[in-house]
């Protein structure tokens, strides 16, 4: 599942009954603290560790087995991003990474995504989203923020006037879903990450005005852009 | 609340975790003390004309204000990276009057929104 603000998974945990362990990593401890107090404000069972870097992001990973979501900043000292991104989820594949950032840039957003990472938060983003976002991560989905998302139905190259602003690549991905390939086998069939075609997908279904891929199947069916 | 000056989902969250605003004054609490350290050290860039250390600094100190609220605070370090993305278009002078003046406006919205809770630990610095 992929979405974006506002979220349609409930504020209570997917976890819950389980402890959930958050690795918070930001060099700022204000922003630690403020992290720290809505996961605990908001989860029952949640444990918050923390790092102030990259390589101590790396070195709490690692004597944290048990770990169930990082939260990262963007732009940290010794080691950050896409380069801190890659050797997480080398490490820990199945472990999701959601980068916490002061920048809105869409670039940097598509890039985090692209390469993996199951959620993008301003840091200007509110609470109960921040915990939606988690939620959401926990339960396999990516969360991007509405005003990124905006940017990126925008900046989607030549969209045609017949197809309702969906692009060339979302009128495929559609058709894909439609004849029943999964994400990760359109993945595959594109040569994309499954990231990327969830992040297509979200694009189709705002567009489609679906609340899920099965009602932007119905509704794209009926507009008559698909078979 | 003033929307100009708070985010005000973020502090309305905030509230919610709390009904005294316990957790909105430490955190606030936190935030006047980090950004009376970062002005110091945005004024020192600026006098050094060290430009990468003070859109850094700026930086920092943007994304303290997206999460403590601080709507115009976190719009005003935007405003003035845009505006000096280069060189130092406004004064060392300028420059610190519009933050001092911002994170004063924020200290006067938190002051009135915590006030107006229920709570009786509305200590602010």
């Amino acid at each position: 599942m992929l979405t974006h603000d506002p979220i349609d998974t409930e504020t209570s945990p997917v976890h819950s009954g389980k402890t959930i362990k958050i690795l918070v990593a930001d060099d700022h401890c204000v922003v630690r603290d403020g992290i720290k107090m809505v996961v605990h404000g908001y989860f029952d069972n949640a444990e918050v560790i923390e790092a102030k870097d990259g390589d101590e992001t790396l070195k709490t990973a690692a004597e944290n087995p048990d770990i169930d979501i990082f939260m990262l900043d963007y732009y940290m000292p010794n080691n950050h991003g896409t380069k801190l991104l890659t050797v997480l989820k080398n490490s820990y594949p199945d472990i999701p990474v959601i980068f916490i950032s002061s920048s809105e840039d869409y670039e940097l957003m598509k890039d985090t995504i692209d390469n993996g990472a199951s959620g993008f938060i301003p840091k200007s983003t509110s609470p109960q989203i921040i915990v939606q976002a988690i939620n959401l991560a926990l339960a396999g989905g990516t969360y991007i923020p509405k005003s990124l998302l905006t940017t990126a139905n925008q900046n989607n190259s030549s969209p045609q006037p017949s197809t309702h602003g969906l692009t060339c690549r979302h009128m495929e991905i559609l058709k894909l879903i439609a004849d029943g390939f999964t994400d990760k086998e359109i993945a595959k069939k594109l040569d994309v990450s499954r990231h990327t075609v969830k992040a297509h997908i979200t694009c189709i279904r705002n567009l489609l005005g679906a609340a899920n891929r099965m009602i932007a199947i119905e509704n794209a069916r009926k507009l008559r852009l698909i078979e | 609340m003033n929307n100009d000056i708070l985010f005000t989902a973020t502090i309305h969250d905030y509230l919610s975790l709390d009904r005294t605003g316990t957790r909105l004054n430490t955190l606030a609490d936190n935030f006047f003390h980090a950004s009376r350290d970062l002005l110091q050290q945005i004024a020192e860039a600026m006098d050094d004309n060290n430009h990468t250390l003070w859109r850094s600094h700026l930086h920092t100190l943007k994304g303290i204000a997206g999460v403590a609220g601080a709507r115009n605070l976190h719009d005003l370090c935007d405003r003035l990276r845009i505006k000096n993305n280069k060189n130092f278009i406004d004064t060392p002078e300028d420059v610190m009057t519009e933050l001092h003046d911002a994170i004063d406006k924020y200290q006067d919205a938190i002051h009135q929104t915590l006030e107006s809770t229920p709570g009786d630990n509305m200590r602010l610095c």
